[in-house]
């Protein structure tokens, strides 16, 4: 300063002497919170950040080194929800490729091991401290705490791992305030931070040594503020050791897209590992606010280590959204900058993505039209182009309520001076409506107003257009909330505008009504991940824009799409243990994220979402993916009809007649003594198969043919050279609990299924074969004569070989339980022996499901049958329900025999022919019967 | 006078008059208590919150369980050796109740002043009390379980301050406790063990947290090199309470 002033043309003796006195007055009067110049937002610095800095894993060492254990929540204020949801965590879910790069929410970065360094950000001209940067080692956490007095984000901004920081000196201290974080973990092992929790953070520092104390409000999973310190000493030189690179990659084969490890709850079988291995009570371990206050000490010395446990499952209060509204209040339509000429439009009721350039505005969705006109202003602040296409994600007011007001503020210049321009005089007048065929005809079907119903529209999965510069790709989900939905994607801008297939606001409006399924919405959900790329540590990248909420990322995407699946998972539990929907409900399956997103009044409740899942598991097997043309809304699978029409179950029988006791014996005396149990079976007690038959154990029953399944239903799979064809493919709901497990196990991987066969057209033969088709490009073949399921990539025919590299397979037809049934002469090998193996791929188990004339038609077939499979020398023998054989048996033997133990399944052709005589007797015993009643 | 050397002579006056302001204002012995020029309120009930190391707190550990203590041979010795039935039996119930160990323990403080110059921090769990005196006493006392403890009040201060271009006192402070003359005693209660040589070193910190809780940092620094291989750090937390709710001295327990 005295230098300057000497410098100074104005300067003087005068000058120089009131500012050397101002300098003395300042030095000597200076209070505790003045100093050299500051940022405007408080007290000038009072420690220096800045430097190395190291903590020692004195604490807490075991959970910040090895890792801690699967339920170790002592000392934790859990809510309910916090609880429950770190039991359901199965730490296999970070083998799942959107988790693996996963990095730290920023107290749990603070804690951990590894090197951090922290410098300062200073204005060039004041000097004035704007920002101090906090880099950690681990995951390359990186965090800006800003001083500069500049306001948080609004709600409706991206979250981050670190979050949004500004900071303030008090005291000694630096305090810090931090908003904005995403869902991450207050634990490895599971115990969830929601996206909801805020923190405050006090940084002291005593010489070398750095405490850090964070105080984490988080309403949604804990009950009350949570307190941790850390303690970092000084590197006096750099560590080096600043990287952690990480790329995700396949840790899992051939897993579902769906399969989100979990456990059900109650279940979590490491609750009492722990227990028993450090001798803790769970009245402690699980956590809880009070487990925090000493007088835990006294509770633990006198609780069982059988208390406690009634918390691992929901209780029966009633919990609603502890989640602040990411959209705005006041009324006005906001805008926020997304990336390259993409941006966010937020507060007509649901999320608006603009993009602008020299050809007008691309509009995905159109908003709630309350405030169409505040919308169209904002629009305007960003282009002075027209409106020209408008894209809906789906049909609900929320996406397309704003259509007409925004379409008839813009234009579609394409279309002026073309044809159309001559025949029609309004053509190109307004913005053109761009949407799903399904959203044109759901609208239609509400008699929405004609103008603004979409009238450019698409049928298949994926329509493009390349505008203002940049690729614009729309994509068709089937079957997600609704039958008409689809999301966008700015390819160069890399932003994904998801519909309400996506919110951070709600559970998903699954609207069964108008085509919505739950595993239509893991699966559109599955296909927004399959395009979005992170930036690092799972997080940036790509933009996902929900239907409402804040600006999301793919982290947002892969903690609701593991919310739905695991809620899903839950519900088909309960439904597979006899539940009720109303029983489904009061179970609480969503009670880990009722306090996140659950509501009991508005528009969409809790209870609705899980009546739309228990709904969507108990349907009758939907039609695979189809849109459905303009004349034509998507409307239930047809049943077959005519001679093959399912019946009801016949009465109770009448006692059998003497005759057909006859019957019955000399049929059991005349079929080798392995057939008599299937005499018994078909003749005496027949029995459907069912949804909770005893899964086998995947077993290689020949050299090329393995067994899939369970004891009522089985797929085989076919091993050729030119990959695996696949005979039948359970039901869509086994495919995760049973197929693809069975896959794994077997070391096949379900990407080589190249050919489905259906055996006949019921959905525990084809249902799992529309999740083939989608994920591997799989050719499902069914007989013509089936009408389901409608998906297929071509027919099977009587007698016309299906080959696959070395292997050729006949089928038979041999209709009766459908009309389209069919039986198959497969080629198998037995330790290299060659053998003649047949399916009767139309057996029926109940003869009550099948009219006189069906039957009569079975029994021709089944000597059809007999022709071919003793014409091709059949003498191995599969079924695709096995009931009728102690199956489970057949197959442990076949996998304990050792070298020279025979296989069960090589029944040579006399004993194949002594199975159809089997079925042949019992039809005739049944004939019989139906005789007897009439 | 030219300009150059009225600018000399003012600074140099601005210097002098400013040093002598700042050696006013420092609290000298006998001006200021340690009461009065205390930076920051410490008095009151305050509560443990166990939300670190809970394993090792709110239970006692089994013995040999050291997880995260840099012990050294005889550390680790002294560790297994560890029998609370003998320790209770020698009257010496109390090893995890020293000031290297009492304040992790669960349980509740009482902080007051007992007079201008003296500290006192008692806690409930053992009932133990620690007096933090803030002249260092002319010969150390006979080993306790609390030790001598010395207090200072610590603010960030230069090496050398006073000239022009020093930084300005620095606002706030901490509370620096240094303890020794301790009785060999157990940083946990299974035995891990500290020994006389131990030299205590701890920062009380009070934060005020928006919305009106307070919370209690104790930074400490624990080096002993009888049992440890390099300083043992930890910063333990406690909530500010109103009254004295669940206030509930208990007496020593070996186990």
């Amino acid at each position: 300063m005295p230098r300057t002033v000497a410098r100074d043309p104005r300067s003087g003796p005068g000058i120089a002497i009131a500012l050397a006195l101002g300098a003395v007055v300042l030095f000597a009067a200076q209070p505790s919170t003045q100093g050299p110049p500051g940022p405007p937002a408080g007290p000038p610095p009072a420690i220096d950040l800045s430097g190395y800095w190291t903590s020692p894993l004195h604490e807490d060492s075991m959970e910040r080194g090895a890792g801690p254990e699967i339920a170790d929540y002592g000392g934790f204020p859990l809510s309910e929800a916090g609880r429950l949801f770190a039991l359901s965590y199965d730490p296999s879910r970070l083998t799942l490729r959107h988790h693996q790069c996963d990095g730290y929410v920023m107290p749990y970065q603070i804690r951990a091991l590894g090197n951090d360094r922290a410098w300062e950000e200073r204005d060039p001209h004041t000097h004035a401290l704007v920002a101090i940067h906090w880099y950690s080692s681990t995951f390359e956490g990186t965090r800006t705490i800003w001083l500069d007095g500049r306001d948080h984000p609004p709600a409706w901004a991206p979250h981050t791992w670190m979050g949004f920081s500004t900071g303030r000196f008090v005291g000694n201290a630096l305090e810090v305030q931090t908003t904005h974080m995403k869902q991450g973990w207050f634990r490895r092992n599971g115990m969830p931070q929601s996206d909801q929790a805020t923190a405050t953070e006090f940084f002291v520092r005593h010489g070398e040594h750095l405490t850090h104390t964070v105080v984490i409000n988080d309403p949604v999973f804990m009950t009350e503020p949570f307190v941790r310190t850390t303690d970092f000493y000084r590197q006096p030189v750099d560590p080096q050791s600043w990287l952690f690179p990480c790329d995700d990659g396949e840790q899992v084969l051939g897993r579902a897209p769906d399969d989100v490890p979990n456990y059900l709850f109650g279940q979590n079988p490491f609750v009492a590992e722990y227990t028993n291995r450090y001798k803790v009570s769970p009245v402690g371990h699980l956590g809880g606010a009070r487990t925090m206050y000493p007088e835990i000490e006294t509770q633990l010395r006198t609780a069982a280590l059988t208390d406690g446990t009634g918390v691992m499952k929901p209780s029966t209060q009633v919990v609603t959204s502890r989640a602040a509204s990411p959209e705005p209040t006041d009324g006005d339509v906001h805008t926020w900058p997304l990336r390259n000429n993409v941006y966010l439009l937020t507060g007509d009721g649901g999320n608006i993505v603009v993009q602008v350039g020299d050809e007008g505005a691309f509009v995905v969705d159109a908003g709630t039209g309350t405030r169409a006109a505040k919308t169209l202003a904002a629009i305007r602040q960003l282009t002075d182009k027209p409106i020209q296409f408008i894209a809906n994600t789906s049909s609900l007011p929320d996406r397309t309520g704003g259509n007409a007001t925004l379409s008839k503020a813009g234009a579609d210049l394409s279309v002026r001076g073309t044809f159309f321009s001559m025949q029609f005089r309004d053509a190109g007048a307004t913005a053109t409506i761009i949407a799903h065929q399904n959203v044109q005809n759901r609208m239609t079907e509400a008699h929405m107003p004609a103008a603004g119903i979409p009238s450019d529209t698409f049928l298949e999965e994926r329509r493009r257009t390349f505008h203002n510069g940049d690729a614009i790709e729309m994509f068709w989900q089937p079957h997600a909330i609704t039958d008409g939905d689809s999301f966008v994607h700015f390819r160069q801008a890399d932003v994904i505008v998801a519909g309400d297939v996506f919110t951070t606001t709600q559970f998903p409006l699954i609207d069964i009504a108008h085509g919505g399924t739950v595993d239509g919405e893991i699966r559109a959900l599955n296909a927004i991940l399959d395009l979005t790329v992170y930036r690092h540590s799972g997080e940036g990248g790509t933009i996902v824009v929900p239907g409402h909420g804040y600006v999301s990322d793919e982290h947002e995407v892969v903690e609701y799409r593991d919310m739905v699946a695991i809620i899903r998972d839950r519900v088909r539990a309960l439904i597979k243990g006899g539940a009720t929907l109303a029983q489904v409900k009061a179970a609480r399956p969503t009670a880990d994220y009722d306090a996140r997103y659950g509501a009991t009044t508005g528009a969409w409740t809790t209870d609705m979402f899980v009546e739309a899942v228990f709904r969507s598991l108990t349907a009758a097997p939907a039609a695979a993916p189809a849109a459905s043309t303009p004349a034509a809304v998507a409307k239930p699978a047809a049943v077959s009809q005519g001679i093959f029409a399912r019946q009801p179950p016949a009465a109770a029988p009448a006692p059998d007649s003497p005759a057909v006791v006859q019957q019955i014996a000399e049929l059991k005396q005349k079929v080798e003594p392995r057939w008599r149990d299937a005499v018994h079976f078909w003749c005496e007690a027949p029995r459907a198969n069912r949804n909770d038959d005893p899964v086998i154990e995947p077993t290689r029953v020949f050299d090329n043919v393995y067994a899939i399944g369970n004891i009522g239903t089985v797929v085989h799979v076919i091993r050729t050279s030119a990959g695996l064809l696949m005979i039948d493919a359970l039901n869509a709901g086994d495919v995760e609990t049973q197929l693809l497990p069975g896959f794994m196990k077997l070391g096949l991987n379900p990407a080589d299924v190249k050919i489905i066969l259906v055996a006949h057209g019921h959905a525990d033969h084809f249902g799992g074969a529309a999740y083939f088709h989608d994920h591997y490009g799989t050719r499902v073949l069914v007989a013509m004569a089936d009408p389901e399921p409608k998906a297929r990539d071509g027919a099977i025919a009587d007698r016309e070989p299906v080959t696959l590299g070395d292997t050729t397979i006949m089928p038979v037809a041999i209709p009766g339980h459908t009309p389209g049934s069919m039986g198959f002469i497969v080629p198998v090998a037995d330790r290299g022996e060659r053998h003649t193996a047949a399916l009767f791929g139309g057996a029926w188990l109940t003869p009550g499901f099948i009219s006189e004339q069906g039957m009569r038609t079975f029994g021709t077939s089944v000597e059809t049958f007999r022709q071919a499979t003793s014409a091709a020398g059949v003498d191995a023998w599969m079924q695709n329900h096995p009931l009728m054989v102690p199956y489970a048996d057949w197959l442990a033997a076949v996998r304990t025999r050792g070298d020279r133990g025979a296989n069960p399944f090589v029944v040579g052709r006399a004993g194949y022919q002594s199975f159809v005589d089997v079925m042949a007797g019992c039809t005739a015993v049944d004939l019989q019967r139906r005789a007897a009643r009439r | 006078m030219t300009p150059a050397r009225v600018v000399a002579v003012t600074v140099a006056a601005a210097l002098a008059l400013g040093a002598g302001v700042h050696a006013q204002r420092g609290a000298g012995p006998g001006q200021r208590t340690p009461q009065r020029a205390a930076p920051i309120d410490l008095t009151g009930y305050w509560v443990s919150l166990i939300t670190e190391d809970w394993r090792f707190r709110a239970v006692t550990p089994p013995k040999g369980d050291v997880t995260g203590i840099s012990l050294n041979g005889a550390g680790r010795t002294a560790a297994n050796a560890w029998d609370p039935g003998k320790d209770a039996a020698a009257g010496e119930a109390c090893r995890g109740y020293g000031a290297a160990g009492v304040m992790r323990l669960p349980g509740r403080l009482h902080i007051t002043w007992q007079d201008e110059r003296t500290l006192k921090i008692e806690t409930d769990a053992g009932t133990q009390t620690r007096l933090i005196a803030f002249t260092a006493p002319a010969t150390l006392p006979p080993p306790e379980w609390q030790g001598s403890s010395v207090g200072s009040w610590d603010r960030p201060s230069p090496a050398i301050g006073g000239d022009f271009f020093g930084a300005p006192p620095a606002a706030g402070g901490s509370l620096k406790v240094v303890t020794t003359a301790l009785k060999p005693g157990y940083i946990r209660k299974n035995g891990v063990p500290y020994s006389s040589n131990a030299v205590l070193t701890e920062y009380f910190d009070r934060f005020n947290v928006p919305g009106g809780d307070s919370i209690l940092v104790v930074s400490s620094e624990l080096v002993d090199s009888t049992y440890l291989t390099q300083p043992f750090w930890t910063s333990t937390h406690f909530k500010r309470q109103a009254d004295a709710t669940g206030w509930n001295p208990t007496p020593c327990r070996a186990q």
